[in-house]
């Protein structure tokens, strides 16, 4: 799961241009995004994402393969949408969504984006805390877990909550370059943890390992059952908030080519797919041993707790890695959710509004509710913000077509485009809707919300620009 | 510089072997675990020095 490409400075060089169209002197080359998306991908997260694929009952074909073609789409979304946007306008998301629909809605955005991160981050915490907790033999949160597992899960949470917030509140480049150093680390430990787990699970052949998986079971208690489609869709929609939804246009602004779009096949094969498989086979290992046969043979899931998991597989090294992989993200995302409450209250210190998100990202790491349901709740981070990228799309290559003004908001300086707002609670509205009472798979609704957001957005706007403009305006827009 | 830079190198190629060694059954799990951890210490050392040396 990345966070890390969201709009905000991970170098000085980033901090620039906030207002204003990259120059093509400060254009990258494709390998600029190549190392970053690679190593931003392996993130804590990691860790408990590909377990919970087992924990759905999935089949070898729809791991295998459903991750393949998810991810496939997820990087056909950056390059096509994404990435061409982003070079074309140069732009941050929020600048370009400023320009749309006005400062106040962005302060809306922020404030959706901030509390979603504060929740991500509490769940890379909850992935921490299972590492750090080894040693001192703490109770693992179970599957099914919504409250804090006893007195130890508490203080470990804390401490780690504490050092991780006030070291993002007052060492942010610090451990962004030691994220930088950690990252092809990881990444190979993580490739250790699935080949240690191979030799474990006894696979000598291809077969072998397919069969693990095999035809796919049933889902363990409390989860539910994973097909095909449901991997595809998920693996696509994970990141939605960045591809579909436009995060990384603050990312692409930089690329010379949208060619550079594809580089997130770095990120999605090596983070999304090598590290989530051999996440999944570290857990296939862990339920074959006695404790996770007599859990289930009781009804119970066996927990997914990446700490053990890992010092089981491969000894300190992994719990180094599992708390460092989920420190260094965990890290970036409570500073990102800290500038974003800061865009809502700019009065208060990046220090002061980093050590609320912490505070916040703290207080849900304590309920293991956000890890372990953490397709859950990925699902719907991306479902809540990926509209807005289809208004941006949307905004962009159809304006002008269906004669609607493009940039509505700059050009008649507007601080609340109403057509977006609308546009964006009905499509979250209806979908949410749908997913609840027809029981849907949110990500199965993420699309459909997305192009419903589009569509609606340039129907509302035809009728509501007209209205404004000669309202309030008396002003002619040429439409180019 | 150039020595640290090598001996980086060679920690993330020690990461990066051991489990195939212990998959093929050249190491035990236990020289595998040692391995990987020295190969862990060694590389942030070793990294970090070199990082800095290039700032």
């Amino acid at each position: 799961m990345n966070t890390d490409a969201i709009e905000v400075p991970l170098t000085g060089e980033v901090q620039e241009f906030e207002r204003e169209p990259v120059p093509a002197s400060h254009q990258k080359g494709w390998k600029s995004f190549l190392g970053m998306y690679a190593g931003e991908h392996a993130a804590g997260t990691e860790f408990v994402i590909g377990p919970l694929f087992l924990t759905a009952g999935v089949s070898a074909f729809d791991l295998l393969v459903g991750l393949f073609l998810g991810n496939l789409m997820a990087v056909l979304s950056w390059r096509y949408l994404t990435a061409a946007i982003g070079t074309d306008v140069r732009l941050t998301l929020y600048y370009q969504l400023e320009k749309i629909c006005g400062r106040n809605l962005v302060t809306a955005y922020n404030l959706a984006n901030g509390i979603l991160f504060c929740f991500l981050a509490g769940a890379m915490i909850t992935v921490s805390a299972t590492a750090v907790g080894v040693p001192f033999d703490m109770a693992m949160p179970k599957l099914t877990d919504t409250m804090p597992s006893g007195i130890t899960w508490v203080l470990v949470v804390v401490a780690i909550g504490a050092v991780i917030s006030i070291v993002a509140a007052r060492g942010y480049d610090t451990v962004s370059r030691f994220a930088n150093i950690a990252s092809p680390w990881m990444v190979l430990v993580f490739l250790a943890c699935g080949v240690v787990a191979l030799k474990g699970l006894g696979v000598t052949s291809f077969s072998d390992f397919w069969n693990i998986f095999g035809e796919g079971g049933e889902p363990f208690p409390g989860q539910i059952k994973y097909t095909f489609w449901h991997v595809l869709m998920w693996s696509w929609f994970c990141n939605a908030a960045m591809h579909i939804g436009m995060s990384d246009l603050s990312v692409f602004r930089y690329a010379r080519h949208p060619r550079a779009g594809w580089t997130t096949a770095a990120g999605m094969y090596v983070g999304h797919y090598m590290a989530w498989i051999c996440a999944c086979l570290m857990y296939a290992l862990y339920i074959r041993t006695g404790e996770a046969q007599a859990l289930l043979a009781s009804g119970v899931a066996p927990t997914v707790a990446p700490g053990p998991l890992a010092y089981d597989v491969v000894g300190i090294a992994g719990l180094i890695c599992v708390v460092v992989a989920g420190w260094t993200t965990a890290n970036p995302t409570i500073y990102r959710a800290g500038l974003a409450f800061q865009a809502i209250a700019p009065k208060y210190s990046t220090v002061k509004v980093t050590l609320i998100a912490g505070a916040i990202a703290t207080t849900a790491g304590l309920f293991p509710a956000f890890a372990m349901k953490l397709l859950d709740f990925v699902a719907v981070y991306g479902f809540i913000l990926a509209p807005i990228g289809a208004i941006i799309v949307f905004d962009h290559y159809l304006a002008n077509r269906v004669g609607i003004i493009q940039n509505y908001a700059e050009k008649v300086h507007s601080n609340f485009n109403v057509s977006v707002l609308l546009a964006w609670l009905a499509s979250m509205a209806i979908f949410y809707s749908i997913s609840i009472y027809q029981g849907v798979f949110l990500s199965f609704l993420t699309l459909p919300a997305w192009l419903f957001c589009g569509v609606l957005y340039l129907v509302l706007s035809k009728l509501l620009q007209k209205k404004d403009l000669t309202q309030t305006h008396g002003q002619t827009f040429l439409l180019r | 510089m150039k020595l640290i830079q090598y001996l980086s190198y060679a920690c993330l190629v020690t990461v990066l072997v051991a489990p195939v060694l212990y998959f093929s059954d050249v190491l035990t799990k236990d020289v595998m675990k040692s391995s990987l951890l020295a190969g862990t210490i060694l590389w942030f050392i070793t990294a970090t020095l070199s990082a800095k040396k290039g700032e």
